[in-house]
């Protein structure tokens, strides 16, 4: 027989209330046995079987075939693999010749005009600062999953942690896990400089650098690698300067252009030259002097455009 | 400090997602349109439905995004066909029926049986009901996902015994 009660008591007894034997009371001995036959095949069954793993994969699949845009193409580096860190930070100044990267790839690009700086956040919350007359270009639907752009002009990272981080330029790559640093890199030149963590950093010829923190390295094309070592704790032009340490004399061009707007002329004079020094962003005048001054170039300033002799 | 690395869109976070709530899920979908092959169709659509939104939507809230999307899209998919449920058995835990001649059937003929009376319970009783005793969630935990209380939870668990046992009595009447 069904009582009005029984609801209530159900409840109790399923929800472990009331146990088996004063359920058996309350309920009456018949329909007791009958419930506890239901509950107690039920209990027995099991879902047919789940291949989770093998569902998972066919989701990525899936969601690997959304991706709009070709993949950039990036020289593995195969051997290297940091899995420190919880934020890093790079910075990249990348010359002027990218050509190729322009048209061959699809993607969310990002610009800043002539002494403008501008905070991107990326979809794996990274968080990228760009400099002066720089972009950076990234597939932003698959990025979170292959965390690969490139970069033209400078810009500093804020790199979250998780799998490989990589930033590509013509003359080189940098791949970052759990670090901060900076790169300064023109087309047949760049700069790195480690402020936390471990870097790795690789010339178009495949020659490899490791950096850890307080370190640097400046590779050109002549002279292959040099390194050193450096105090600062933070990238000073995020502070209104630009530190140079033995940087090739065509980045620190490029800086110039890239904060002040100059074009220079440099036929009369040699590039085989590197200078150490902080200028202003604030005083492209004073900038100007600095830099030629100490490396006893001549240099006439017309408008925008910059005669060296 | 932020803690950016703790996005859906984090591949650990969104592996770690998956293993935590896709079973749940597929079964859910199968309570309650017993089509398994669509149900697993579902859970993939559910999550990639997520890795779309792994911007926008927070860890705390993946798991009612997840029921909610893949409920929606199995409700547009119109060719529903009748809820046809199958379950396998363990045989390790001792029938408690075993211990009373009265109620011993013959294995597959109540398991059968109930199957079938399972199936014709209001969707919610049933949905509820078996989360609870074959998923062995709690009731709170079957709240949540439904986005019910606890205390509507309870009643559709008890209400579908009581559905079951009507249901059972009847279909022995019938088949003895």
């Amino acid at each position: 027989m069904e009582h009005e009660d029984n609801k209530d008591i159900l409840n109790d007894w399923l929800k472990g209330k009331i146990n088996d034997e004063e359920a058996k009371l309350l309920l009456g001995e018949d329909d007791y046995k009958q419930y506890k036959n239901i509950l107690s095949e039920v209990d027995q069954w099991t879902v047919p079987k789940w291949d989770g793993d093998a569902l998972f994969e066919r989701i990525q699949t899936a969601n690997a075939s959304r991706k709009k845009t070709p993949e950039p193409k990036v020289v593995p580096i195969g051997y290297q693999r940091w899995i420190y860190g919880l934020v890093a930070s790079v910075l990249l100044l990348v010359g002027f010749s990218m050509w190729w990267m322009k048209g061959n790839l699809q993607g969310t690009r990002y610009e800043t005009a002539i002494g403008e700086t501008k905070k991107i956040s990326l979809p794996d919350g990274s968080v990228v600062t760009l400099s002066g007359n720089s972009s950076i270009l990234l597939n932003e639907d698959n990025f979170a999953e292959k965390r690969v752009l490139n970069l033209e002009g400078k810009a500093f990272f804020e790199v979250t942690s998780g799998e490989g981080f990589e930033v590509i330029f013509p003359s080189g790559h940098v791949k970052v896990l759990g670090t901060k640093f900076t790169v300064t890199s023109g087309k047949d030149a760049f700069d790195v400089r480690c402020f936390e963590g471990k870097v790795s950093t690789t010339n178009k010829l495949g020659k490899e650098r490791i950096l850890t923190q307080g370190m640097g390295a400046n590779y050109t094309a002549n002279a292959g690698f040099t390194d050193f070592v450096f105090e600062e704790n933070h990238p000073v032009w995020m502070d209104g300067f630009t530190q140079f340490r033995d940087t090739p004399l065509p980045l620190v061009l490029q800086t110039l252009q890239s904060e002040f707007g100059y074009t220079f002329q440099t036929e009369n004079i040699s590039l085989e030259k590197t200078f150490t020094g902080r200028i202003p962003h604030s005083k492209p005048e004073l900038a100007l002097k600095l830099v030629f001054e100490s490396l006893g170039i001549g240099y006439e300033v017309d408008g925008k455009v910059v005669v060296l002799r | 400090m932020e803690k950016p690395s703790e996005s859906v869109c984090n591949d650990k976070v969104y592996r770690g997602l998956f293993d935590k709530h896709a079973l749940h899920l597929r079964n859910y979908l199968y309570y309650q349109f017993g089509d398994m092959t669509k149900s697993e169709d579902y859970v993939q659509d559910s999550f990639a439905k997520l890795w779309q939104n792994c911007k926008k939507v927070s860890i705390e809230s993946a798991k009612s995004f997840l029921f909610t999307v893949g409920k929606r899209l199995f409700l547009n998919d119109v060719e529903h066909q009748k809820v046809v449920l199958k379950f396998q058995k363990q045989n390790t835990m001792p029938s408690a029926s075993s211990e009373d001649p009265d109620y011993v059937y013959r294995e597959g003929e109540f398991k059968d049986l109930l199957e079938e009376a399972i199936a014709n319970l209001p969707e919610g009783q049933r949905i509820a009901f078996l989360m609870n005793r074959i998923d062995k969630l709690s009731y709170k935990e079957i709240a949540e996902r439904l986005e019910l209380s606890e205390k509507a939870i309870e009643k559709r668990i008890s209400g579908a015994l009581r559905n079951l046992k009507e249901q059972v009595e009847e279909l022995q009447r019938i088949k003895i």
